[in-house]
């Protein structure tokens, strides 16, 4: 007999019993879910430290240092801590560069004639997207080429200083007595999202190389990017290198340095997922056993249910083996329909799930975990399934048929 | 084609044994049609599960063709069933929940043939047996008689050399009854197709060519029955 034809036969008996059958799938189900989950967890994780500690092209590691200061006012960092760093740590610290923001600088700004106050300023490298400019003109390439002094600003600002907007085209602006020309007005992005770095969420943007040049951000900053050298410990040396700033940084009385280290946050996170995978595995095997039991019961209840069936096809023809296929066939169809059902519920459970877990962790799914899924089902379906067909391949004929 | 010599069978139950089948000699040739009586429990059904390659329990020799099959094993049967014999039984015996063009194509399935030539072969018995158009329907939505032609289709799909039918007009009226035999007598004349047919109804028996009697274990020809068929 073909194997299409079997598998059709297998699929026939199980849909004359969509009840019995579905509820001998529940445990398969469950367990393969639960395995799945937590591994598309696991990977996420995973995946996620990869990314953090994203290495260079040569193999190094970067990690930041912020500082606080106590005052607001300070600076952490001057030239003279970056070139000591580099200097005690040499082998260990292949480099340490100021890692100044882009966006959300507060710094004091003068616009046209009105009083100096405080607001919030980006500076950009590039042109802003065209449909933002609601008056004047954007930046041009020739702006950051040629360094022009321009400036743009928000329509809430241009219109707290103006009567009307285009008022504010061509008037001056100061930030730290350097003198900008505003060119154009823009719309402020409404989201205020930190994070998404968008240089319209400030009331100021200027060109990066006119701002850098002329204010101290090449020779102070709040936040100094370390890389760290190949096969050292990144977090190690980090944090060894706060340690020597808070001995003799130039700013070690005027506030605090901070190293976030999301690697060890991350590798406890990754070491308890290790521990929680084995005990849901643990779970998920007792399930899939106890799954597989019931798997079996049902194929002895069908098999015992189906002798006249059996002895029918024994008599027109079937051999022994044709039983034994049949029967196995339908066991393993009935735990791998269970294991496929499991592994799409797990892969639903496990993104549900990321969201809820720290650090913006996503569920990775594999092509492995569907080959675990696969497999542990049919060798559920096989194992438990074997001994029920061979009881009905090994059926007396001539007892079916008196 | 067949035949039979010296061929005893007992049941072994627990510690006794039922000496069931004594001595049976018999010769079937190709073409016949033969009908076995006898009262219940007298052994037709163990004699012709012997001959329909069912049980390879017995004593004695049987030769099926050059074939033999006293010294073939269960394994063996298995494909000399499916390419020899049909089985027709008094409670019909299709499997439930599938189709009748299922039931009937099962033989060629075990057999391992294409598709294509199943399907055209089960259309094809299915309207010698006057159930064209029935393909899709389950055995349980039709009446008795048709489940019988369902299953004789079934019998026959793989043109076997010899049908076996054990009591196949006991769950019949006699009126279906009629109709059945006279299905068998067609493919017997029409295919040369070897029938034998156990039955304790004489009417059944009395349209046989040939008739055989049992009796509590113990096999003898109605010669009465020969002559008066003409041979
Ligand atoms: N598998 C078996 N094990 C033990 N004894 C059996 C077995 N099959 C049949 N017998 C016994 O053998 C005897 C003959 O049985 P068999 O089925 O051949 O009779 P039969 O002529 O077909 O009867 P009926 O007309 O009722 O079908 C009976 O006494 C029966 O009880
Ligand atoms: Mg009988």
């Amino acid at each position: 007999m073909k194997s299409l034809e079997l598998l059709k036969t297998a699929w026939q008996s199980l849909r004359v019993n969509p009840r019995r059958s579905f509820l001998t799938m529940i445990g398969i189900i469950i367990g393969i879910a639960a395995v799945i989950t937590i591994i598309a967890l696991g990977n996420g994780v995973k995946s996620k430290m990869v990314a953090t500690f994203k290495t260079t092209d040569s193999g190094q590691q970067t990690t930041e240092i912020d500082f606080v200061s106590d005052n607001g006012k300070t600076f952490g960092f001057d030239k003279q801590d970056l070139i000591a760093i580099e200097q005690n740590f040499a082998g260990k610290v292949v480099s340490a560069k100021f890692n100044n923001p882009s966006t959300g600088i507060t710094s004091a700004v003068q616009v046209g004639n009105s009083a100096t106050e405080m607001l919030n300023l980006a500076i950009v490298k590039e042109p802003l997207a065209q449909n933002l400019i609601v008056a004047g003109k954007n930046f041009t390439t020739q702006t950051f080429t040629a360094a022009k002094p321009q400036a743009l600003i928000s329509k809430a600002l241009a219109k707290r200083q103006y009567k009307n907007i285009s008022m504010a085209i061509g008037s001056p602006l100061f930030i730290d007595n350097v003198n900008y020309v505003v060119v154009g007005v823009y719309e402020a992005s409404q989201q205020a999202d930190a994070q998404a770095e968008d240089p319209t969420t400030g009331d100021v943007i200027v060109p990066k190389v006119v701002f850098a040049a002329n204010t101290n951000s090449k020779s102070q900053g709040n936040a100094v990017k370390l890389t760290i050298a190949k096969g050292q410990n990144a977090s190690k040396v980090t944090k060894k290198v706060v340690k020597y700033l808070e001995k003799n940084g130039s700013a070690k009385d005027k506030g605090t340095y901070n190293y976030f280290d999301i690697g060890s946050v991350l590798q406890q996170i990754s070491k308890f997922m290790d521990t929680l995978t084995l005990f849901i595995s643990a779970i998920a095997g007792i399930s899939l056993f106890i799954a597989g039991i019931g798997v079996m019961n049902m194929m002895y209840i069908s098999v015992s249910e189906r002798t006249q069936e059996i002895g029918i096809r024994l008599a027109i023809g079937a051999t022994p083996r044709n039983i034994l296929m049949q029967f196995l066939l339908e066991a393993i169809m009935l735990t791998v329909s269970g294991g496929l059902i499991g592994f799409v519920l797990g892969w639903f459970l496990a993104n549900g799930i990321a969201v809820f877990i720290p650090g913006n962790i996503k569920a990775v799914v594999t092509l492995n975990s569907f080959l675990l899924a696969f497999g542990v089902s049919t060798a559920v379906g096989v194992i438990f399934g074997i001994l029920p067909a061979r009881q009905a391949a090994n059926k007396n004929l001539i007892d079916i048929l008196r | 084609m067949i035949e039979l010599k010296n061929i005893n069978k007992s049941y072994i139950q627990g510690p006794n044994s039922y000496h069931i089948l004594h001595d049976i000699n018999l010769k079937i040739e190709q073409g016949e049609f033969l009908a076995i009586m006898g009262q219940s429990g007298s052994g037709k059904s163990t004699l012709i599960n012997i001959i329909g390659f069912l049980d390879d329990q017995f004593e004695g020799t049987y030769y099926y063709y050059d074939h033999p099959i006293h010294e073939y094993t269960r394994a063996q049967f298995s494909s000399l069933r499916n390419r020899n014999v049909g089985f027709v039984f008094q409670n019909f015996k299709l499997i439930q929940n599938v189709s009748i063009a299922e039931n009937v194509a099962l033989p060629l399935l075990y057999a391992g043939e294409k598709r294509a030539v199943i399907k055209e072969r089960v259309a094809q018995v299915l309207e010698a047996v006057g159930l064209k158009g029935y393909e899709t329907q389950l055995p349980k939505n039709l009446s008795g008689g048709q489940q019988q032609r369902v299953s004789i289709a079934r019998a026959i799909v793989t043109r076997p050399k010899f049908l076996i039918a054990d009591e196949p007009t006991g769950a019949l009226d006699s009126e279906t009854s009629k109709e059945i035999m006279a299905l068998f007598k067609r493919l017997n004349k029409e295919n040369n197709t070897t029938i034998i047919i156990v039955t304790h109804d004489p009417n059944v028996g009395a349209q046989a060519d040939r008739l055989v009697h049992i009796l509590d274990g113990r096999l003898t020809e109605d010669q009465t029955h020969r002559q008066s068929k003409g041979g």
